[in-house]
């Protein structure tokens, strides 16, 4: 049987890298046998270890040989991550996803949240949004190197990606029904305090003129931003497929009263005005986005044709979203029945989720549309 | 041999006993000489061996079984910067403990 010194001595040594274990482990060990001989209680020895290894911060030597360009690689994979999840998470993608847009019912809680998530068919985007926190806070955590900012923003933005689950937990308690207007609707709010002081962060940080950029230091965020997008896109196509799934099975609309189409049509009205107001805290969203978008693009660039482009793309990301949203909110409002509201319920449900999309392959929208122009000649070698 | 990035007053009673100790010395002995407490020396001595103040070797006496000590050792240059060390720490200690007489000789 161990003592309490030894077994201190050997719970601190498993705190230490795997190349520092052998090394103290034999030398307190020794210390702890000793310390008797030199005057000292072991008790000294096994806190002595215990304190050691909780502070023992040398850097592992794979950590520390990275170079500046990989820290920068990494802090900017992080910040995409965060920043991507952060967004997916604005968007109510929960609420969208769980219910399908379809139904006035709260997501419940946690559970059936992911439950239903699920269900529906959106596995990956459910795991990129609770695997990317994941990543990009265990990369600012174990990259030695990473500017604070990027730290401080990443972890805000993690934070912000909670909403969803946080507006279900409160919804839940609370017994709320309508998931558009109640409490839990503060946590989006918060998570949009946290989220813009974070871009801004990330702004400075990436637009900081001192601060290296690899030459491929932007693949990575470009490629992660167009795999999410096209797994945005792959919900869409799920929620589609579940909306005309629905409307296959829809229930014809009983013949009313007069006294009946009156009350169906003050519904009806009111349902358009909620969607309404759900719409423009949509349209205000991708406005938000597309700022998000073209400040971390820009911030990520360096050459003037590539930030006119970004500009171009964040502009007509915009553009294309104010559009849409127009178009699609006259057509619901002009719906009369409720199959055409449904029909229009589905587009509105495809340009979310296209402008999600979109928004995040501009985030990264990096080099995807590289000029010709922008590359280097090469040197026309002439022989006299 | 990298310099010491903060000197502390227990970093400056490590380097004391190194010193004075002009040849092997062992952890534990290296605690009770300097009164601080293991979880304070562990760390210096750490720090002091990964700049290149220190080397450290495993003990080579046969006649005791078990874990083996380590022994610490100041370095040829690790030896002259813990003087140069020690000896400016000990004028930054005069200057501010002489600095209140200075100023209440100056307002008599």
């Amino acid at each position: 049987m161990i003592s309490a010194g030894e077994f201190a001595v050997r719970a601190a040594t498993t705190l230490l890298p795997q190349e520092a274990r052998e090394r103290y482990r034999e030398q307190w060990l020794g210390e702890l046998r000793d310390a008797p001989e030199a005057g000292m209680r072991a008790s000294d020895v096994a806190l002595g270890s215990l304190a050691f290894a909780a502070t023992y911060r040398r850097p592992l030597p794979s950590l520390s040989r990275l170079t500046p360009e990989r820290v920068v690689v990494r802090s900017r994979l992080a910040a995409g991550l965060a920043l991507s999840t952060a967004l997916v998470a604005l968007t109510r993608y929960a609420d969208l996803v769980s219910s399908a847009g379809f139904q006035d019912s709260p997501t419940g809680d946690l559970a059936m949240f992911v439950g239903s998530t699920l269900a529906v068919g959106s596995l990956w985007l459910t795991a990129y949004v609770i695997l990317a926190p994941i990543i990009s806070i265990a990369l600012v955590t174990m990259t030695r190197g990473t500017p604070a900012r990027v730290r401080i923003a990443v972890w805000l933005l993690v934070v912000a990606s909670f909403s969803p689950a946080a507006q279900a937990a409160i919804d839940f308690n609370a017994g709320n029904v309508n998931i558009f207007y109640s409490e839990g609707g503060l946590a989006y709010l918060a998570a949009i305090a946290m989220a813009i002081p974070a871009v801004i962060l990330l702004r400075r940080e990436f637009r900081s003129s001192t601060a290296p950029v690899a030459p491929d230091a932007t693949s990575h965020l470009r490629v992660l931003s167009v795999l999410s997008g096209l797994a945005v896109l792959l919900v869409a196509t799920v929620c589609i497929n579940d909306a005309a799934t629905i409307w296959a099975a829809r229930t014809p609309l009983a013949v009313s009263s007069d006294s009946d189409t009156a009350a169906y049509m003050f519904m009806a009205a009111s349902e358009a005005r909620a969607a309404n107001m759900v719409f423009f805290t949509f349209v205000v969203w991708c406005l938000l986005c597309a700022a998000v978008g073209a400040a971390v693009s820009i911030g990520g660039l360096r050459s003037k044709t590539r930030r006119r482009t970004t500009l171009r793309l964040a502009a007509a990301v915009t553009f294309v979203a104010i559009t849409y949203a127009a178009v699609v909110d006259f057509l619901h409002l002009m719906s009369a029945s409720r199959e055409s509201a449904l029909l229009t319920e589905t587009l509105m449900l495809l340009s979310r989720f296209t402008v999600i999309a979109i928004v995040m392959i501009a985030i990264g929208g990096m080099n995807l549309w590289r000029r010709s122009s922008a590359r280097v000649a090469e040197p026309i070698v002439t022989s006299t | 041999m990298e310099p010491l990035s903060r000197v502390t007053p227990a970093t400056v009673d490590v380097l004391a006993v190194l010193s004075e100790a002009a040849g092997e010395c062992w952890g534990l002995q290296v605690i009770k000489q300097s009164g601080r407490p293991a979880g304070s020396v562990y760390p210096i001595l750490e720090r002091l061996e990964s700049i290149g103040w220190l080397s450290s070797y495993w003990e080579t006496d046969d006649a005791r079984s078990g874990p083996r000590r380590r022994y610490y050792e100041l370095t040829e240059g690790g030896a002259s910067a813990a003087s140069e060390t020690i000896a400016a720490f000990a004028r930054k200690s005069r200057v501010v403990v002489a600095r209140p007489v200075t100023a209440s000789a100056v307002t008599a």
